[in-house]
């Protein structure tokens, strides 16, 4: 996969929501341009083209970013922080993706502007369904900032 | 007197005599005649004109004999006598007895009027023919005056209402006057002569005889009380008094006495003295039973309080033995002492000043406060001040009365300081609660997430098992995986209930007034939205409003609505009724439903988290749902509770407090 043609950015550090929430968007034909990071700071090395993503351009960002809140080293707040809080990154829809239903997680993320936020159904089914028309929704429907030329 | 006079002179008046007189006197008669100077002696003729004149016609009558001699003896006369013919009619009388003696007031040359006593003395010739008539005056004013006064004073004396009697020497009555009379019931005619003594029957001690008898021998006179006994036996008190009267030979002739009679007087005089005594014998009887009272209730006081009464200065004039003993000073130490001296420091200034304010206006002041012993221990006195005024309203002292409350002023102390130590224990409580509810809070968070994630791992890898291997697997290894699916899935709905029951407890309640019958309405249709199919009868009954927690009671209405639609299933006509009662205090809401019910001995199960009557196989439910119903009523203050009979139907029932306040 190329790094420049991303259109998903997923960061889950639990491997199994990530298979089961690619292999949702898998179905529906939305996973081919997907990268999956492990962590919040992988996360944000990728988007702002440092440590071992040094030699990717920052002129090819994603075009949506699932994010989980709770992971280890940098969380999904903090990453979301960042994201908001830089021009290049900040017109970047961002929904965060969490077991969470802590009403401060939520308050948190849509002070620092979070475009969504999703509580993972525990039940595959819909949590199939959730994932899937999310991956609907933000790559088909919405309509994002045009790249500069 | 007069008339008396005349008829005694006619009697003895010899025509004879008077011719004697005249005839052989001659010359030497003529000249004593005129010489006499206390007679008026004239002659006038049968007209009744003035012949001769003497010496004491001059003197008395005021004429010299020129001036008179042939004058008519009318000009002796009062112009009424003349006026009445008197002077004529008195020679005519003269005429025709030979003597006439008459008494009668004459007139003086000057005008001026004297009482005389007149003689005339008619005059014959040898032939025996009237010739002329001899007239002798006598100027007896005085004596007259003085008849009329004894006259006067015998009728004063007769009038007197002062009895007033005499007593010759040898004590027998000699007059006895009208009031005499009146006053001891004894006439004129019976006492009269008789011995004092035995008519008046005076009661005089012995002492008290001698005493009236020397003075009356000293002075001559006497005054007093004395009793004295009336005729009908009656006492009399008399007020006397007694003058000697003595002869020029100084011997005693007589006595007289003015009596008053003041026995009324003295009956009220002893009357007054009695009432008096009487009085100041009731007197003496009440002040020394006020007395006795007086002391009687200090007595009281001063068992019973501690007192102390200061000037209005605040300088301790008295203190009792309570108060010494619980001071611990001596009565000497504290009397002449300023009352701050057991002043404990404890009251401010202002609590200081404004009982002293308070009884400074003469009002009683009540209160407690703590004082300082001389050993430097303190006690408290629940206080009262009483101020005693002065005739202006002024406070002259203070009366402080006083109980020692030391002891429960202690355990009040010793009560508050166990309720600070309790407060204490209860914020170190409340303290440790809210760590452990913090505590609580990030468990449930990491439940939220670090269980739900595992769990959906398992339900999406048994659902990709399901989809991608159906084929490959036999039924028996669908079958196990069906299970794997199916539990994972309940305890998907366990882990939510769970949270949203822990949630639940730590959720403050925000209460509002809420419209119960929107509010089940809603439930229901969120309920139904499912389950149209079914064949459900819904009954909305009377459903009051009520003050509370909207989000909660919709919980509360969603899980017994769910309830009855679930346990009702099963029922061909499955019934629902909704309704409410009112209690006074409370509003009492009910669900009830026909359908399979539950034996009332496992009700204390019903509402314990995790508890359930049915098996799963039954009724799908993960025992969260009454729990979470109890927690929220009680939250409100209100109670839940349950009747049912199995087979036949349940009703649920909870109790929301009204609101007082609104």
């Amino acid at each position: 996969m190329n790094n420049s043609e991303v259109e998903i950015l997923l960061v889950e550090d639990n491997m199994n929501d990530a298979e089961l929430t690619i292999r949702a968007l898998k179905k529906i034909n939305l996973a081919n341009k997907l990268i999956h990071l492990k962590d919040g700071a992988e996360a944000l090395d990728f988007l702002f083209a440092v440590g071992n993503y040094s030699e990717r351009s920052v002129s090819q960002m994603p075009r949506v970013i699932l994010l989980d809140i709770k992971m280890p080293k940098v969380d999904g707040i903090e990453v979301l922080r960042q994201i908001k809080a830089v021009e290049i990154t900040k017109n970047i829809p961002v929904v965060i993706m969490t077991s969470s239903k802590e009403q401060q997680d939520i308050i948190n993320s849509y002070h620092l502007g979070v475009n969504s936020y999703v509580v993972k159904p525990v039940e595959f089914e819909n949590f199939a369904k959730a994932v899937s028309e999310l991956g609907m929704y933000w790559l088909l429907i919405n309509e994002t900032i045009p790249k500069s030329k | 007197m007069s008339q008396n006079n005349l008829g005694n002179g006619i009697g003895t008046t010899t025509n004879p005599s008077s011719k004697e007189l005249l005839q052989p006197a001659g010359d030497i008669i003529s000249l004593f005649v005129d010489n006499v100077k206390d007679y008026a002696i004239f002659m006038i003729d049968v007209n009744g004109f003035i012949t001769s004149w003497n010496a004491g016609a001059r003197n008395i009558k005021g004429y010299f004999a020129k001036e008179i001699l042939g004058k008519h003896i009318s000009v002796f006369y009062t112009p009424e006598d003349v006026e009445l013919g008197v002077p004529l009619k008195n020679l005519e009388e003269t005429a025709r007895h030979g003597r006439f003696e008459t008494e009668g007031w004459r007139v003086r040359k000057n005008g001026s009027l004297f009482w005389a006593n007149v003689v005339f003395t008619a005059l014959y010739n040898a032939e025996g023919s009237l010739i002329g008539f001899a007239k002798v005056t006598r100027d007896i004013s005085e004596r007259k005056k003085a008849e009329e006064k004894i006259a006067h004073i015998a009728n004063l004396l007769e009038k007197a209402s002062d009895a007033i009697y005499s007593i010759d020497a040898s004590n027998c009555i000699l007059t006895w006057n009208k009031a005499a009379e009146i006053l001891y019931g004894y006439t004129r005619d019976e006492v009269l002569q008789k011995a004092a003594a035995e008519i008046l029957k005076p009661e005089i001690p012995i002492r008290h005889g001698t005493e009236i008898k020397k003075e009356l021998a000293e002075k001559g006179f006497w005054k007093g009380e004395l009793v004295h006994t009336r005729k009908d036996g009656a006492r009399l008190w008399i007020f006397a008094s007694i003058t000697i009267l003595k002869n020029e030979k100084g011997e005693e002739e007589e006595s007289v006495c003015i009596c008053r009679d003041i026995t009324e007087l003295k009956k009220a005089g002893e009357e007054v003295k009695r009432v008096n005594e009487e009085l100041k014998q009731l007197n003496n009887e009440k002040l020394h039973y006020s007395l006795k009272e007086v002391s009687d209730y200090k007595y009281a006081l001063d068992k019973a309080c501690i007192v102390a009464i200061t000037n209005q200065k605040g300088i301790i004039t008295y203190v009792n033995e309570n108060f010494c003993s619980i001071s611990k000073y001596s009565e000497a130490e504290l009397i002449g002492q300023d009352h701050r001296i057991i002043n404990s420091g404890y009251h401010s200034k202002e609590f200081i000043r404004r009982l002293w304010v308070t009884i400074g206006n003469g009002i009683t002041w009540k209160g407690e406060i703590k004082n300082r012993a001389k050993d430097g221990t303190y006690y408290w006195v629940d206080t009262t001040i009483v101020p005693f005024l002065n005739e202006h309203g002024k406070p002259y002292q203070y009366v402080a009365i006083r109980a020692d409350i030391t002891e429960r002023k202690n355990a009040v102390e010793e009560l508050k300081k166990l309720n600070e130590q309790l407060e204490e224990h209860v914020n170190n409580r409340t303290q440790l609660l809210e760590l452990a509810n913090k505590e609580l809070e990030s468990f449930s968070y990491s439940v939220s997430h670090d269980l739900r994630a595992p769990l959906r791992a398992i339900g999406g890898y048994s659902r990709i098992l399901q989809e991608d291997y159906e084929q490959v697997l036999d039924a028996e290894g669908n079958r196990l995986l069906n299970n794997i699916i199916t539990n994972s899935k309940r305890m998907g709905r366990l882990i939510d209930d769970l949270l949203s029951f822990s949630r639940m407890s730590r959720k403050e309640i925000t209460q509002t007034d809420i419209n119960m019958y929107l509010l089940v309405n809603e439930c229901l249709e969120e309920l139904f939205f499912d389950k149209s199919s079914h064949n459900y009868t819904v009954d909305i009954g009377d459903l009051h409003a009520c003050f509370g927690d909207s989000t909660m009671l919709k919980q509360v209405w969603q899980n017994l609505l769910d309830n009855a639609i679930k346990y009702s299933s099963k029922n061909a006509k499955p019934h629902v009724v909704i309704g409410s009662n009112d209690d006074g205090l409370s509003t009492i809401y009910y669900v009830k439903d026909n359908g399979v019910g539950f034996d009332m001995k496992y009700v204390h199960k019903l509402f314990g988290v995790f508890q359930r009557l049915h098996s799963n196989e039954e009724f799908e439910g993960t025992g969260v749902g009454l729990a979470l119903v109890k927690r929220i009523i009680n939250k409100h203050d209100g109670n839940v509770w349950a009747e049912s009979e199995p087979g036949i139907g349940s009703t649920f029932y909870f109790s929301i407090p009204k609101n007082i306040t609104a």
